[in-house]
């Protein structure tokens, strides 16, 4: 009797299951409109209530609870080892990739440089969202177990932020690439083309035991080395400066030093390129002489004009003579673009509109084809190129430009068009790549070579400027290790999906629409229902 | 367990001399066909003006057939998956309960496993077929593009079809165990669904505290194991997965059903 009773008891608690099931799910809900959020207690909440409910699918069999019982128990413990098969099999990451562009695979180059990877590497990646991350970590971890990946919140986590970053704000969005002391940052944007190429020479970077030393020239009014003074007067600009840049380049793993050539009187042996941003007068005889010397002492040099301070454009005929040795004349002159007028813009901020889609520097960037403007800008030209080296215009001006004198605007003068048509705003000088070897046969080792690049604006470094376009950022990064000549980096072309466009005439259109979206659905449905009503009169 | 044959036999029968079979696979390429045929018409667009730019010396990249239809096509096959099964799968085992002609069939010589397996294989033979007709999207695709020699990356197809089978087989499995829990058929299908439904968002909660647990849930959600078929990276994880899923549901089946002996 007491039996039954306690039977019946636990009966009428079992049919109360689902209301309270029911009670719990509206209370999760409630839960989750409170907080304005999901969150765990909210899914905990509709959990219990959701399974609580679903016991009113089940039977009252108080007596065969243990049964219940015994099922729950085996269930438990076969999911317990599928959930360990499954984690064993995940270690391997055993995989096959049949895309025809291997789009979610790492290249043979990078393979090969993980696996020898000997130096631990950190990647740390400031986002709020990691999930797009994971699977470059997957394929990066498949190759080697050097790298360790966090991922940390840059607002919830300033502490994280700080302890990565000793100078400088960390936002979301930053990606900090050490190995022991050397350390490179760099920013998800930069990612976005081509992430391998940006990832795995920022690893190669980091583990390369020796900085190379970017020298910039001084002592003839280029952009200032050192940082400005904050301007005293509220409406007053902030003075141009080559402090971003510097700290671009730190970032990426390069040292820099100031270099005044006229004191010293000679390039620093260990210097892996000199850079001259936009001097305001010429340079001495004997500088010029020690650069000349220098670049064909297989040199690197960046050279970059910027407009001039006063209102008399000043002679430079010893820079334009050291340019025109190596093939490249810059003459006192500026670009005017009626494009940029198009755009909302100055005729003298001309459009970088063209890419040269054969060098190293704007390959990716011709790709992508993306234009932004530069402002006062010299045109630069083609002069007389000594045959051991080869001339590249890098980028060009859109072809409503045109050039005119540089004094003349200066002068408020009617100017007259010099030069119409694209003009040349960057340009690059190299020594002559050894031949290329027949299939099979050892490539020669790769020499040490002279490069020099022109632009015609000093706008690419400046502090005012770099930050502001992504463009400008790869520009001169690409710029920068190219000059340098870091062969060692690994260049992995991007890898896109080759266009297979179909353009459909109305007839197919409606071929289609017929075909699919008529003739299957009613195939399926008259023709089955056809069948089994024939199948069941037989 | 291996003389499955019968039973599956038997169950083949009734999935194709069933009218509801029909109707349901009427829908679900109807529903398909209609998503199909607006994605062609918008990927002939894209074409077209990519095509008038290039003309006109912008560049802007073509749109690719495979990545852009066919991709898209079998991302929505395998999110229908989830509603057809309960529909196929809801009768399976509680049918045979409710006309108590499940008591007729365990008296045969046939183990538990046998008669799940029957079931489950003859689900999955729907699955099958669904699989061969959905290659007729791939296929218009590269009819009408075959003048132009843009013909979809047959590869990737091929792996969108194993991932179609294989998301089919693992929610036959779970609609097979949501069929053996109970008698009423629509009980059965109301559980699968919403059992499919809570085994495919569960990656998508916010659990922006508590990162790890979001990881996890993510892991062993059913829908993020299709994105790498889909893409066209076969990877032993999400083979396992959908194997061991299987596995699991129809041992909880199977546990299920032997629990009617013992029961008073």
């Amino acid at each position: 009797m007491a039996i039954n009773k306690s039977t019946n008891s636990i009966k009428v608690v079992f049919r109360m299951l689902p209301v309270v099931g029911v009670l719990c799910l509206l209370g999760g809900f409630f839960w989750a409109v409170r907080q304005a959020r999901f969150d765990p207690t909210s899914y905990t909440l509709c959990g219990v209530g959701i399974a609580l409910f679903l016991t009113l699918f089940v039977k009252a069999e108080v007596a065969n609870l243990k049964y219940y019982l015994h099922v729950f128990v085996y269930s438990v413990l076969v999911l317990g080892i599928c959930v360990i098969g499954y984690l064993f099999v995940k270690q391997y990451a055993q995989k096959v990739d049949l895309t025809k562009e291997k789009l979610f695979s790492l290249s043979d180059q990078t393979t090969k440089y993980l696996r020898q990877l000997k130096k631990k590497v950190s990647i740390i990646i400031f986002t709020d969202n990691p999930a797009p991350f994971k699977d470059i970590e997957n394929l990066y971890n498949g190759e080697t177990k050097e790298l360790g990946w966090q991922y940390h919140n840059a607002i919830k986590e300033p502490m994280a932020a700080r302890m990565v970053a000793t100078e400088g704000t960390v936002r979301n969005g930053d990606i900090f690439i050490k190995s022991g002391e050397n350390s490179k940052r760099l920013n998800i944007a930069e990612l976005a083309g081509n992430y391998e190429n940006v990832l795995t020479n920022a690893i190669i970077e980091v583990t390369r035991d020796r900085k190379l030393k970017i020298c910039f020239l001084g002592g003839h009014g280029e952009i200032a080395y050192e940082a400005p003074e904050p301007p005293s007067e509220r409406n007053q600009r902030p003075k141009a400066s080559l402090s971003a840049f510097r700290e671009f380049l730190t970032e990426r793993g390069f040292e820099t030093a100031p270099l005044d050539l006229a004191q010293t009187g000679f390039v620093p042996k260990d210097a892996a390129m000199i850079v001259v941003a936009g001097p305001q007068s010429d340079l001495f005889d004997s500088e010029t002489k020690q650069l000349e010397a220098y670049l064909k002492a297989n040199g690197k040099m960046l050279v970059m004009f910027g407009p001039p301070a006063a209102r008399t454009v000043p002679p430079m005929p010893n820079i334009k003579k050291l340019l025109a040795d190596f093939g490249v004349d810059a003459p006192d002159e500026l670009v005017l673009d009626l494009f940029s007028k198009q755009l909302m813009l100055e005729p003298y901020q001309p459009m970088i509109y063209t890419y040269d889609e054969t060098s190293p520097i704007t390959r990716d960037l011709s790709a992508r084809g993306q234009r932004y403007p530069l402002s006062f800008t010299r045109p630069l030209r083609q002069g007389e190129v000594p045959s051991e080296y080869e001339f590249k215009a890098l980028v060009k001006s859109s072809p409503q430009s045109m050039s005119v004198a540089l004094q003349a605007v200066y002068n408020n003068e009617p100017v007259k068009p010099m030069n119409e048509g694209p003009q040349i705003l960057g340009a690059s000088v190299s020594s002559l790549p050894p031949p290329q070897m027949p299939a099979g046969m050892p490539s020669p080792p790769q020499k040490d070579m002279m490069r020099l690049v022109v632009y015609g604006s000093n706008d690419l470094i400046e502090n005012g400027f770099l930050g502001t376009h992504q463009m400008a950022v790869e520009l001169m990064l690409d710029t920068v290790n190219w000059l340098t000549q870091q062969e060692d980096m690994i260049a992995v072309p991007p890898r896109q999906l080759e266009g297979t466009p179909i353009i459909l005439t109305g007839a197919q259109l409606r071929l289609i629409f017929v075909f699919t979206v008529v003739a299957i659905p009613a195939l399926l449905f008259f023709g089955g229902i056809s069948y089994s009503l024939l199948r069941r009169r037989t | 367990m291996l003389n499955f044959w019968p039973v599956y036999k038997r169950e083949v029968k009734t999935y194709f001399q069933s009218p509801s079979t029909y109707v349901v696979l009427a829908l679900f390429f109807l529903i398909v066909s209609l998503i199909y045929q607006d994605l062609m018409t918008v990927f002939s667009s894209l074409s077209a003006s990519a095509g008038q730019q290039s003309m006109f010396g912008q560049t802007n990249q073509a749109p690719n057939v495979t990545d852009f239809v066919i991709r898209q096509t079998f991302q929505i096959l395998t999110s229908l998956v989830m509603f057809t099964i309960p529909m196929l799968s809801m009768r399976l085992v509680a049918e045979e309960k409710n006309r108590g002609t499940f008591e007729l069939l365990v008296t045969c010589p046939l183990g538990d496993w046998a008669i799940l397996m029957g079931k489950y294989l003859a689900l999955v033979t729907v699955g099958l077929v669904i699989v061969i007709l959905s290659g007729v999207y791939p296929l218009i695709a590269w009819w009408m593009g075959r003048a132009n020699g843009a013909a979809p990356e047959w590869p990737i197809v091929v792996s969108c079809w194993i991932a179609l089978l294989l998301i089919f087989s693992a929610y036959s499995a779970f609609g097979v165990m949501a069929s053996s829990f109970t008698e009423n058929q629509i009980s059965a299908g109301i559980v699968t669904l919403i059992g499919l439904i809570l085994w495919n968002v569960l990656g998508v909660f916010q659990m922006e505290k508590y990162p790890k647990v979001r990881e996890i849930l993510t892991e062993f959600s059913a829908g993020e194991h299709t994105e790498n078929f889909i893409r066209g990276v076969l990877m032993l994880k999400d083979f396992a997965f959908y194997i061991l899923a299987s596995f699991l549901f129809l041992f909880i089946a199977s546990k299920t059903l032997d629990a009617r002996r013992w029961r008073i």
